[in-house]
């Protein structure tokens, strides 16, 4: 078996460590780089056969100082990636943004994205949709498009604490109604939408309490603060949550709320599922079509009146039993797990052009 | 003339200015007096010829001598040798350290028993340790031995270390015993020659000398082409002056020590080289000739077959084994089939291929006749799968397995009482799948369901999983078509370990990287580390034969099964591929995980069964098993075990807890001196479990394991609680105490009260030997101030070192081109001056130059220093004045920048308080000009 490049490695990311895990075990040395100064060389090395498979895009431009860096960064990047494919080398890639979140330089960004479109072997996107969506800026092939779930994370988070248990640990009595927000907190998450949202729910729920966990910029941390719902008892921590501890933040909720703007997948979600938690998400075409039907999952209207939608749908969803939708949830995460995943991911890389039956 | 002296030392200096002060100082101040020392500069581009020549300067017995060019460190000894006067010899090298007594008792040996040398232990220090040094660990070097030789003594063949020796001069000079130039490792040929032809040879167990472990020295890199030719070499000289000793036995040792580890550490700079090295093949061969059987037992098989390459001349293709795999295009394999020692042919599993078809198919991965299979007519495997509250991975589990791509599966899943839904999932599958057959256990525990899950099988072998972790598709085929081929017992394949952001895969631990067919474990002692079952195939009637079953106990239940099948002289074959996926559970679920929280009866029952295992070994009379699980399957099962079951201890172990038995009961098994090879703390650790000192030996364990330092009180207390078990020899003894001693002392500094100081001093009297104190001859540390103090055994003195302590005031300094002068008033309590030196850290290292002796005003009101500063390397350093008061050795700071002028002149520069604080200061006094001209700052001053 060859080698699997891949870029950027972030070690940190359970998605990752998941989705090589069947790529191992059938023989790949899987190894990566986590930015430009790092990947060159990795590239250099790689040879026929081989596999450079890359996800976030951020690390090539966004990451450079100036436009001026960012374009000698994207030539360097394009000159290597084509130097590794005159080897033999397949590139895959998968789509996890449209183009990189509040990217500083987004022509470029978009430009990279035609150029990665163009150039991979195959491209992979984690929900049907993505590929459509992506039109907006640049056009993926169809013959190279596989669509590769986003596993749950069961198995893989250390099991949570009872409610009550984990009610206590924050002094939360149990019949106080809560909505939950776990991840990182940015601008592009919609925070801004979730916060009024619970001021507006708060006046139809007694006692309604915000939980609000996650890494947060502290430039973004200002901001935030001026948008709390008045009146409204928030819960919050403003840095990483760390694996042993997701599972109380999430057992303390009743139900979840991840407001996204423009995001095409999402660990929160799956995150939720895995902890059996309801969750509401935004009526966006992509999300819809992945998880209508599903009881667990309520949505909300995107747009002008998002926040009163959002509302609404709060007050709808604590108005409900949640043991239901809890059990849908735990049912829907262990519908495709790492197991699954990991091991699709093995016969789409022995199906690649060059590959076959490897 | 004067008389001849006793000894004369020959010290060589290149590059050591750092050190090289030190070193003479430790010489200068040896017990033995009657001694020249003869410094042989050899061309050093550094101020090396400097500090020898401040030495000899202040001692008439220091002479230096020059070489007109760089000749390494052979020349230097020889010319060292070839002046000497002394009726004995011996050689040290410019950065290293001579224990105080160590000339007196190795001069005294010789002039007692006549022998023609005198051999004593080198420590390492410098490094975070100090240890034995690796040519001295050997059983000789643990008692005395007088009028010895490699006859008696074969193991003093690894003693090869040129600087731990007194020679007679006229032994070295009967024989011509000199260095041989040109070679880097002129001291192995030295040392063979001089033990070949020695009559007798005398051993003083006390360590006499410190070798100095320092980054980038010369012995720091082995990797040169030409460095593996001298290797080679000189390796090959040596093993024909054995032979033609006549010498068996210490050739033996010799070449398995070549073998086992020379040779092994050089393969990267072999594989690296990729070109034949003179004479490797030939060497290779002889060495695994004359290496005692199973010498390559722990090795891993890319190293058996990286050995094997070599021996065929072929190091051409060592890239190609444990890299990156590649065919294309095949390389030139002709000659691979030549004649191979018949050691080697066995030690690589070739099963039925020849070396050219095992090359093809397990290095370079061509398809060759490892063919792959699965036909319907294939042997039935029964799967077993105890399970236990396992809902949240049980499915995936399953899954995993009944997708498997050998479909000729019995899959035998027996539910031990689980109190979740796994029982529901368990079902749903068997629904499923005809194949999978569903049981309630009729007992408890994971043992129990196993061992019914294997009366009830059918199939020809048996595989085990457990209910939270994963199969690979490919995992069964692979293993059933390398068993069928093979005819193999044991089928063993490699696994990952999988946890939530990380997937590692162990394989270097066991040497799975190659496929091995039809091999003893015996010859493959590493496989042994692993006793899990989940990743091997048995034969079902191989595991009936010798009536194996898993034990009903809280923890480690494979260990005996696995125990029994590797001494049951399995036919055993090991396959590269990963077989399984072996799943690290979040939070406190798995068994794994209850043992990390120490679970007492968990790790009575691995005590247990370790015990039986031991035993299990030791009935095999196997010399390379009993190596193998003694020296390195063991401590690290001791380790993972003990650090849970200890932490957080503060009370005697309650009668209930059979944790001490047991390992006492397995500690019993152990083979003669295996205890005494352990560090000291594990072996405090472990006496104090036999003695269920459970307190101390959690404060020891912690310090060992997790890097916790206890306070002093408490350290004197484990280190008397060891001391009581009676269990600990002297020297290990020794070496606890002085470390935990000193290092509590200084970290008390002001806290520490008189009568803390009383106690050290009693307790290190009592236990720590005078040896193990030094370096204490040269003042190299506060350490060794301390180590002074309490060898003084005065309280007082102890903590007058603990205390701040006042500056110098009113010295006066001036600083010209190449040399600066230093004076100051009498220093109260001062009773001897003695030298000053720049002092400052460097590429990591300190380093301390001298650069000049103090010498006292006649009427004793002062004291004034010329400092030679010609090639001081420019930066900031602490000149530091050393003298001695009632306390020991004191010292005093002055900070200052050296810049570097033209013509190699170097100047001191702007002077300020030292950045030990200002009570380790030294207050200059400012100038007249500086005076005049009101400069405020009162520590300004110099020029």
């Amino acid at each position: 078996m060859g080698v699997i490049h891949v870029f950027p490695d972030w070690r940190e990311n359970p998605y990752l460590n998941m989705l090589y895990l069947g790529a191992r075990a059938e023989g790949w040395q899987v190894d990566g780089s986590i930015d430009l100064p790092g990947l060159l060389p990795g590239l250099a090395g790689l040879r026929g056969g081989d596999v450079f498979h890359l996800h976030w895009t951020s690390p090539v431009c966004d990451a450079q100082a100036t436009a001026r860096d960012a374009r000698a960064a994207l030539d360097a990047f394009r000159g290597a990636v084509d130097a590794a494919l005159r080897e033999g080398v397949r590139l895959v890639w998968t789509i996890h943004n449209l183009v990189a979140h509040d990217s500083r330089y987004p022509d470029l960004e978009v430009e990279l994205a035609e150029f990665l479109a163009d150039r991979a072997t195959a491209v992979i996107q984690l929900n049907p949709c993505t590929v459509a969506a992506a039109r907006e800026f640049y056009l993926v092939p169809t013959h190279k498009v596989r669509t590769l779930r986003h596993a749950s994370y069961l198995g893989i988070y250390p099991p949570a604490p009872s409610r009550q248990d984990a009610r206590e640990s924050f002094d939360l009595a149990p019949t106080r109604r809560t909505v939950g927000f776990v991840g990182r907190i940015r601008p592009y998450k919609g925070i801004e939408t979730l916060l009024a949202a619970v001021g507006l729910a708060a006046r139809e729920v007694d006692g309604l309490t915000l939980l609000l966990a996650g890494r947060t910029d502290p430039a973004h941390k200002a901001e935030l603060d001026k948008l709390m719902p008045a009146g409204v008892p928030v819960v919050s921590r403003h840095s990483f949550v760390p694996d042993a501890d997701l599972g109380r933040w999430f057992s303390a909720c009743d139900v979840m709320a991840f407001p996204y703007q423009r995001i095409l997948n999402s660990g929160s979600l799956l995150l939720s599922a895995t902890y059996g938690k309801p969750c509401i998400l935004p009526a966006e075409p992509h999300l819809v079509g992945a998880l209508e039907g599903e009881d667990w999952v309520t949505f909300f209207s995107p747009g002008a009146r998002a926040a009163e939608s959002l509302a609404e749908a709060i007050v709808a969803a604590l108005g409900r039993p949640t043991s239901r939708p809890g059990r849908s949830a735990r049912r829907f995460a262990g519908e495709y797990t790492a197991y699954d995943m990991a091991w699709d991911y093995v016969r789409l890389l022995e199906e690649l052009p060059g590959l076959e039956g490897r | 003339m004067a008389s001849n002296p006793l000894l004369s030392v020959v010290i060589p200096a290149y590059n050591v200015e750092a050190w090289l002060g030190d070193c003479l100082w430790s010489v200068l101040r040896q017990s033995l007096a009657d001694l020249e020392v003869l410094v042989v500069d050899d061309r050093s581009p550094d101020r090396s010829r400097a500090v020898a020549e401040l030495h000899r300067a202040g001692d008439h017995r220091v002479r230096v001598l020059q070489h007109r060019s760089n000749r390494g460190p052979a020349a230097a000894r020889n010319t060292g040798l070839r002046v000497a006067r002394g009726r004995y010899v011996t050689f040290v090298d410019g950065d290293d350290l001579v224990a105080e007594s160590a000339f007196e008792r190795l001069v005294g040996s010789l002039e007692r028993t006549g022998s023609d040398f005198a051999t004593s232990p080198i420590e390492d220090f410098g490094g975070r340790h100090r240890r034995r040094y690796w040519t001295n660990r050997g059983p000789e070097f643990r008692t005395r031995h007088e009028r010895v030789s490699l006859l008696e003594a074969p193991g003093l063949v690894l003693d090869h270390s040129p600087v731990n020796k007194v020679f007679r001069r006229d032994f070295l000079l009967e024989f011509d015993l000199v260095w041989p130039e040109g070679t880097r490792h002129e001291d192995v040929w030295q040392a063979t020659h001089a033990y070949a032809r020695a009559r007798a040879v005398d051993v003083v167990p006390e360590v006499g000398y410190f070798y100095r472990r320092r980054t980038g020295s010369e012995t720091a890199s082995l990797g040169t082409a030409r460095m593996l030719a001298d290797w080679a070499s000189v390796t090959t000289e040596a093993m024909r002056v054995l032979r033609e000793a006549g010498l068996e036995a210490a050739r033996s040792v010799f070449a398995r020590k070549a073998l086992v580890d020379e040779l092994l550490w050089r393969l990267p700079a072999l594989t690296a080289a990729a070109a034949s090295v003179p004479g490797t093949a030939a060497l290779v061969r002889d060495l695994v000739a004359s290496a005692p059987p199973r010498a390559l037992a722990g090795q891993t098989a890319e190293t058996r077959w990286a050995v094997a390459l070599l021996a065929l001349g072929r190091e051409d293709l060592l890239t190609l084994v444990g890299g990156r795999q590649s065919s294309h295009p095949e390389p030139d394999l002709s000659g691979l089939d030549d004649d191979l020692p018949a050691e080697l042919v066995t030690t690589l599993g070739l099963g039925d291929l020849t070396l050219k078809q095992a090359f093809r198919s397990r290095i370079l991965g061509s398809p060759g006749p490892d063919l792959r299979e699965t036909g319907h007519a294939a042997p039935t495997v029964s799967v077993v799968i105890p399970t236990h509250d396992v809902e949240e991975y049980l499915d995936e589990t399953l899954r995993s397995i009944r997708a498997s791509s050998y479909r000729a599966l019995e899959i035998l899943v027996v539910d031990d009482s689980s109190t979740d839904d796994a029982w529901d999932i368990i079902q749903r599958h068997s629904a499923e799948d005809p194949r999978l057959r569903a049981f309630r256990s009729p007992g408890r525990g994971g043992a129990q369901a196993r061992n019914f899950a294997i009366e009830v099988a059918t199939g020809e072998y048996l595989a085990f999983a457990d209910g939270d972790d994963l199969v690979p598709p490919r995992a069964y085929v692979a293993l059933v078509t390398a068993a069928e081929r093979t005819g193999a017992d044991i089928t063993a394949g490699r696994y990952l370990h999988f946890h939530a952001t990380q997937t590692w895969d162990p394989v270097d631990r066991y040497g799975y990287g190659i496929r091995l067919d039809g091999i003893e474990p015996a010859d493959h002692t590493r496989l042994l580390g692993n006793r899990s079952s989940w990743d091997k195939l048995f034969r079902r009637d191989f595991w009936a034969a010798h009536r194996i079953s898993f034990a009903s106990v809280p923890r480690g239940n494979d260990i005996l099964p696995l125990g029994v099948a590797f001494t049951s002289r399995p036919r055993l074959t090991v396959i590269p591929d990963v077989v399984y996926v072996y799943r690290t559970r979040p939070g406190a679920g798995s068994m794994t995980s209850r043992m990390k929280a120490g679970n007492d009866e968990s790790i009575a029952s691995w005590a247990t069964q370790e015990s039986v295992y031991a035993r299990l070994i030791q009935l095999t009379a196997e010399p390379a098993l009993t190596e193998e699980y003694w020296t390195r399957a063991l401590p690290a099962h001791l380790r993972y075990n003990l650090r849970p079951y200890l932490a957080g201890r503060a009370e005697a172990a309650p009668e209930h807890d059979r944790v001490p038995t047991e390992l006492a009961s397995l500690l019993d098994a152990a083979p003669d001196g295996w205890l005494q090879r352990q560090e000291p703390a594990l072996q405090g650790v472990l006496a104090l479990l036999r003695r269920h000192e459970l307190a101390p030996a959690a404060k020891l364990a912690a310090e060992l394991w997790e890097g916790r330092r206890v306070v002093l009180a408490e350290a004197l207390d484990v280190v008397e609680a060891v001391a009581r078990t009676g269990l600990v020899d002297s020297e290990a003894l020794s070496r606890l105490a002085w470390g935990m001693i000193v290092r509590r002392l200084l970290g008390a500094g002001e806290r520490a009260t008189l009568t803390d100081a009383q106690r050290a001093i009693e307790v290190s009297r009592a236990l720590a030997s005078d040896h193990h104190a030094v370096p204490a001859t040269v003042p190299a540390g506060q350490e060794d101030l301390v180590s002074h103090a309490l060898r003084k055994g005065s309280a007082e003195d102890v903590l007058g070192l603990l205390v701040p302590t006042a500056p110098i005031t009113g010295a006066v300094f001036r600083s010209g081109w190449g040399s600066a002068r230093l004076s100051g008033p009498a220093i109260p309590g001062a009773i001897r001056y003695l030298r000053v030196l720049a002092v400052r850290r460097l590429d990591g290292e300190r380093v301390r130059l001298p650069l000049g002796r103090i010498v006292p005003a006649a009427d004793g009101s002062g004291w004034t220093a010329t400092l030679q500063t010609v090639a001081v390397p420019p930066g900031t350093w602490d000149l530091t004045v050393e003298y001695e008061d009632g306390f020991g050795l004191r010292r005093r700071q002055l900070r200052c920048r050296v810049v570097r002028l033209p013509a190699g002149l170097s100047r001191l520069a702007r002077v300020s308080p030292a950045s030990g604080g200002v009570t380790q200061s030294i207050v200059v006094r400012p100038s007249l000009w500086a005076r005049v001209r009101r400069v405020p700052d009162r520590f300004s001053g110099g020029a």
